[in-house]
């Protein structure tokens, strides 16, 4: 099992122990080559649906850097299938977020060469170990979870209805009649909302067969981020899991384990 | 020539969507399907459609388009078959494994479903290269885009032209199932999108006391762009909507059926006709959604009680009998005696006045006022089975 983390100011405390690294856009080459040079593997974060007059523009940006030490993580399938045809597929993770939710369809997008395959976080764990069995997996493991992606840009939208500029950047979004709070980003991708609560599976570490398994930085201060990544190695390592859950209890994380061992429902009738 | 798509919930609407002009239809069965809330098919009532569809030379597709967990994909080849037996020209899905399968064990045609939001010509030849027959574009992609996909692929496209717009990529969307467990990739999406919220940042709150931030969509309508949308020489045009009534079916089904042939024919007439012909059926605000990118607040339903009134839909023809000629109707909204009502059909549009209306045991009436009872009156002119009958 490898975990992956993002880009942090604490990102020196755990070389040697930590070898890959989720960067993302916009990338700079010299960082990327340092991280190279210090022993990591950067993952190219290439979350983005592309529409066609924008492949051209990615697929240069990728093969700029296709000689280097490093895997893509992409999420748009037409941009892997050219990759596929350029001969960059065991260097794709590759991540339709939503999609891949049984063991079938992993495996037949798997054989399609990848170095890993995203697998849903809609499912219950118990699936999504068992679709991992045959394939390697990308899973998020701790942070906030995206459970929405929109084309338009709605908080700049919503702001042009009201007559003020709204730029892009990071909002909250509440619910009229609910107390939970949800992240929202917007950037040049869209509107992207996550989860209120953060994931957290520190104490199913050991029964996770995933070949990448992410800790994910959105929302969460350096700080408390370079805490949860050395909590984390800990257990990997072999400290007592009782001892690391309550590290990360201190932390006072709003966590909760979503649909972790709550199957979500299938054709709901009566509403 | 381009397909029409119809969407039909159930069989009657089926029979609507292909009289009212449709080339195909889409249905779900009870397998695999989205939209729990439309009634959805037994595998005798696809044969029914088929079979109905098949005489009026159309097509009948099933969709099996749910994003499928462990646990469902069970007898994925014994229901395929099944389909296949009864009638169904094509399968919409959104699971390879499903397309797959159907490439393989059947004769039917493979349609990759929206649900996989497919946005460039690279991902629609990596479906050709399954062996694909059609894929169903994302309703995130202008015209121009459109265009560059259909230049850059050889596989049949589908792109939606009439309906209800997801805000977020399809399927790609857990809002509903992360707020109310119910998971819209597999046909229970509660419409998280629709409701309101406050928006903040810095702890700030942005939007006026009065008023929420809301990130619902208008419907699409593609009326204006529908000559354009032809000469791309695209596969189908699909009208979304399985949930959706039978009037509002035949309503949007024969407007673009007319406005397509009147198209073909060199016949166009100004837009604004067959927009008046639409808006007789109920239906929320409507927009060209991304056809005309980018996005504007145009595009955007802020306020979410802004929904056009519909001409009242009162009933739908069973028979006429010419002998005695008296029209047989099952009311399907209140009308009274001696009134004039609009009758809308697959073949006809006029003005009739009716006098007495009568129940099944020939007792005079007051008003039709029971839903689906069954009334007679008399009628100078022929009417035929499926015509509808609104307020005029």
């Amino acid at each position: 099992m490898n975990i992956v983390i993002d880009e942090c100011i604490f990102l020196n405390q755990f070389k040697d122990k930590i070898r890959y690294i989720m960067v993302s856009r916009p990338f700079d080459k010299k960082k990327i080559a340092d991280y190279i040079q210090n022993g990591f593997t950067p993952i190219l974060n290439f979350y983005q649906l592309i529409s066609p007059f924008e492949m051209e523009d990615v697929l240069n940006e990728i093969n700029s850097y296709k000689s280097l030490d490093c895997l893509f993580y992409i999420t748009d399938l037409g941009l892997v299938y050219r990759l596929k045809q350029e001969g960059l597929i065991n260097k794709i993770i590759f991540d339709p977020i939503t999609l891949i939710t049984n063991s079938l369809d992993a495996k037949e997008y798997f054989n399609e060469g990848f170095r890993a395959l995203g697998i849903s976080n809609e499912i219950l764990l118990e699936d999504a170990i068992n679709i991992a069995k045959d394939i390697h997996g990308f899973y998020q493991i701790f942070g906030y979870r995206l459970m929405f992606h929109s084309k338009r840009r709605l908080v700049e939208l919503y702001g042009n209805r009201l007559g003020q500029k709204l730029k892009d950047g990071i909002y909250i979004l509440k619910e009229e009649n609910r107390e939970d709070r949800y992240p929202l980003i917007q950037n040049s991708y869209g509107t992207m909302i996550y989860r209120s609560y953060l994931i957290n599976l520190l104490s199913e570490l050991p029964s996770l067969n995933m070949e990448f398994c992410y800790l994910n930085s959105s929302f969460i201060s350096s700080e408390i981020y370079a805490r949860v990544i050395q909590i984390y190695l800990d257990a990997l390592n072999g400290k007592d899991l009782s001892l690391a859950l309550e590290e990360m209890n201190e932390l006072n994380l709003n966590c909760s384990d979503g649909f972790t061992y709550q199957d979500s429902i299938y054709q709901k009738e009566d509403f | 020539m381009v397909e029409l798509l119809a969407p039909a919930g159930d069989l009657e609407k089926l029979k609507i969507a292909v009289l009212y002009g449709a080339n195909a239809v889409f249905i779900g069965g009870l397998r695999f399907s989205l939209r729990s809330r439309a009634s959805n098919f037994t595998l005798d009532d696809i044969e029914e459609g088929a079979k109905f569809a098949h005489q009026h030379h159309a097509k009948v597709h099933v969709t099996c388009n749910i994003v499928m967990h462990e646990k469902d994909t069970n007898d994925i080849i014994e229901y395929l078959k099944a389909l296949e037996q009864r009638g169904v020209d094509a399968i919409i899905a959104s699971s390879v494994t499903i397309l797959k399968l159907v490439i393989k064990h059947t004769k039917m045609e493979a349609h990759v479903s929206t649900q996989l939001s497919t946005l460039n010509s690279d991902a629609v030849n990596y479906f050709k290269s399954l062996g694909v027959h059609r894929v169903v574009l994302a309703r995130e992609l202008s015209l121009k885009e459109i265009e560059e996909i259909k230049k850059n692929s050889d596989v049949d496209l589908e792109v939606f032209i009439h309906g209800g717009m997801c805000v977020s990529y399809s399927g790609r969307c857990m809002l509903s199932n992360n707020m109310t467990n119910r998971d819209a990739n597999r046909g229970g999406c509660a419409h998280s999108c629709r409701w309101n919220y406050d928006l903040y940042q810095d702890d700030k709150k942005i939007n006026p006391k009065d008023d929420y931030f809301a990130m619902s969509s208008k419907d699409l309508c593609a009326i204006r762009f529908i000559p354009e949308l032809l000469k791309l020489n695209v596969a189908s045009f699909k009208i979304e909507g399985r949930m959706k009534s039978l009037h509002y079916i035949a309503t949007v089904v024969k407007t673009y059926r007319t406005l397509i042939d009147d198209y073909e024919e060199g016949k166009l007439r100004d837009f604004s006709y067959y927009e008046e012909m639409i808006s007789k059926a109920e239906n929320r605000l409507t927009s060209t959604g991304f056809l005309n990118a980018p996005i504007t607040t145009n595009e955007q339903l802020y306020d979410l009680n802004l929904a056009l009134p519909s001409k009242d839909f009162v009933g739908i023809v069973l028979e006429y009998d010419k002998k005695t000629k008296m029209v047989t109707v099952e009311q399907r909204n209140y009308f009274i005696p001696h009134s004039t009502l609009e009758v809308f059909g697959a073949h006809h549009q006029m003005l009739i006045s009716i006098n007495e209306i009568y129940d099944e045991q020939k007792n005079s009436l007051d008003a039709a006022r029971h839903p689906r009872q069954v009334v007679t009156f008399y009628s100078e002119i022929e009417l035929e089975p499926y015509d509808l009958l609104r307020l005029n």
